[in-house]
């Protein structure tokens, strides 16, 4: 069939991957690599889609939006890619968004962030707000107390989600007792400053939306300066196991997270996940939210894939729509009306071992709401659930 | 600050809002983003001779051709009016300054903007409403004060009277009659046109 060499790769589906492996966010964003990795290699081995296996082209962005703008022009033309997997945090995937939308490709964007957005060219599969932040407002604020600090890195992610929480804070009867911000490449003397400010306040639980390698300084110096998890926990919608073990288990026994998935799940697919994440990329390596998340949309985007026959973006993104999946976390599917996807919520806390107990979950997937057009501040989440722990 | 975004969120939740606007992928675009943002919202088209008087926000499309019912003109009292432009020549710009719009989005029809444009809108629409009634109250304050200015004119002529007693006899005829000055005085101007017409006095 083939009458020239000038389409070597007209066998394969290629697709782009862009997930940092230095920088600030390089604990997180391997994870992400990982996972993406682990699930094309299994479509692979299992023959692909249609018969035709995932050739991928990868950069690593380094945890800089530049780059990562620079990088997504350079795959949508020059490469001739159109579906991209990438990009972790909420100014990274701005930074893409203008290539990825001038060009008519299509992002995957495996995150939780802060909402308010949708495009017709972005299938995101992380948390909204609705399913992190809401149950983990009531839950700290009925469980640990009603006065709450908020710290964050100085960018979208943390400004949108501190304005949120200080909302739903105040919705259960709590109060925010000071709001303050980092810069993201903090220094040690000034992640101090916070500590000491939380010290001097003593509230009752620290939400922080401080990330990447100043995330874990702030968790170390917190226990160095003597503060109790089990009195004044740090709550936090991004620490995962990764990152707990870049900082110490023992540092961060104790410490909140909301996600929608933690290694420790019991189900059979996270079982099937962490024995095959495991025996790739070996034993003692920890898998989180951001590994399981970039796993499953692979998954997702190759069934997707298998029913559209082409990656053509509107065909692709038509048939995603809708699509469930038995992803690690349990079932998910990708909402029709928003292109955001059905997770389901719950709560862990650090243990020793650097794992994560469950001490909430909902009982099922819950319907992605970015613009919080329909979850009201105030709702009830926490009470009448069964609690898991 | 922060209350004001939030309450401007919120009004967003079940805002009543019609798309004047072809029903194809672009209408449709913007139907389903409107959705998303949490609003209540219908499409029609061709454009009603009437904007229909449950709904608080319209986006109306303009249109090169001149239609003879461009209705959203953003009345007193009417709804905040968002336009939707697919040209920027002056003819449509024209148009959409005789529109007088509150915002704009442009074709083709994106998702992102959509929110950003509508809060503008509203926001500027309550703004203005609040400040024309100010204006309003402001005219007649000024109108007002003219009036009892000139009857206490009338009253220092007719009754051989300084200014200060004439406005004192104004204030507590209006206490007396449960009136405002305003009105007291504006009858009395109107009283002395007329008794000047019949001759009774004479006009200064």
């Amino acid at each position: 069939m083939m009458v020239s060499g000038t389409a070597p790769s007209s066998d394969t589906w290629r697709v782009g991957v862009l997930f940092s492996r230095v920088g600030l966010t390089a604990v997180t964003e391997t994870e992400h690599f990982l996972g993406t990795a682990l699930a094309i290699q299994e479509i692979n081995q299992a023959g692909g889609i249609l018969g035709r296996e995932i050739e991928v082209v990868a950069y690593d962005p380094q945890s800089d939006p530049e780059t990562y703008r620079r990088l997504a022009d350079r795959m949508l033309t020059d490469d001739g890619i159109s579906v991209v997997f990438g990009c972790s945090s909420s100014a990274e995937r701005k930074a893409v968004l203008p290539a990825i939308e001038r060009r008519n490709g299509l992002l995957w964007y495996p995150s939780l962030y802060e909402g308010f957005e949708y495009s017709p060219n972005v299938i995101y599969t992380g948390a909204s707000p609705n399913q992190n932040s809401f149950p983990l407002a009531e839950y700290i604020v009925r469980n640990h107390g009603r006065r709450v600090f908020l710290v964050g890195s100085d960018y979208i992610y943390p400004r949108e989600s501190n304005r949120i929480m200080r909302d739903l804070v105040e919705s259960y009867g709590g109060k925010i007792v000071d709001e303050v911000y980092v810069p993201m490449a903090a220094t040690e003397a000034r992640l101090r400053e916070i500590v000491v400010r939380a010290k001097d306040l003593a509230p009752d639980v620290i939400f922080s939306t401080v990330v990447g390698r100043s995330a874990q300084i702030f968790y170390r110096l917190y226990r160095e300066a003597g503060l109790d998890p089990a009195a004044m926990p740090i709550a936090s919608l991004t620490m995962a196991e990764g990152e707990v073990r870049e900082i110490g288990a023992a540092l961060c026994e104790g410490h909140i997270t909301a996600a929608t998935y933690f290694g420790s799940l019991q189900g059979p697919t996270n079982r099937r996940f962490a024995d095959s994440f495991k025996s790739e990329f070996g034993a003692d390596r920890p898998i989180s939210m951001w590994s399981a998340g970039a796993y499953a949309q692979v998954h997702l985007f190759a069934l997707a894939l298998a029913r559209a026959g082409t990656l053509d973006t509107q065909r692709l993104v038509e048939a995603a729509l809708g699509l469930s999946f038995e992803a690690p976390e349990g079932q998910i599917q990708i909402d029709p009306d928003n292109s955001h996807t059905w997770l389901t919520p719950r709560i862990g806390r650090v243990r020793s071992d650097g794992g994560f107990d469950v001490v909430w979950e909902a009982k099922a997937a819950v319907k992605p709401d970015p613009y919080l057009a329909v979850s009201p501040l105030g709702g009830r989440w926490i009470g009448e659930e069964a609690s898991v722990a | 600050m922060k209350p004001g975004i939030r309450r401007l969120i919120e009004e967003l939740r079940g805002a009543r809002v019609l798309v004047v606007h072809p029903r194809d992928a672009e209408g449709d675009a913007l139907l389903d983003q409107l959705k998303r943002i949490g609003c209540n919202v219908r499409g029609i088209w061709p454009p009603p001779v009437e904007i229909p008087g449950d709904v608080d926000t319209v986006f109306h499309l303009v249109e090169t051709a001149e239609t003879p019912a461009f209705v959203a003109s953003a009345s007193e009292g009417g709804p905040t009016f968002v336009a939707i432009v697919d040209y920027e020549n002056p003819t449509v710009l024209r148009r959409l300054l005789d529109s007088n719009a509150h915002g704009v989005i442009n074709k083709p029809i994106r998702p992102f903007g959509i929110l950003s444009s509508m809060v503008l809108a509203r926001s500027m629409r309550g703004y203005t409403r609040r400040l024309e009634s100010k204006v309003q109250k402001l005219e007649e304050t000024l109108k007002a004060r003219r009036d009892v200015d000139k009857a206490v004119k009338i009253l220092v002529a007719l009754k051989k009277i300084g200014e200060a007693e004439a406005y004192e006899l104004i204030r507590s005829q209006a206490t007396q009659k449960r009136l405002s000055m305003a009105e007291i005085a504006a009858t009395i101007i109107s009283a002395q046109d007329v008794m000047a017409g019949l001759g009774l006095i004479n006009e200064r």
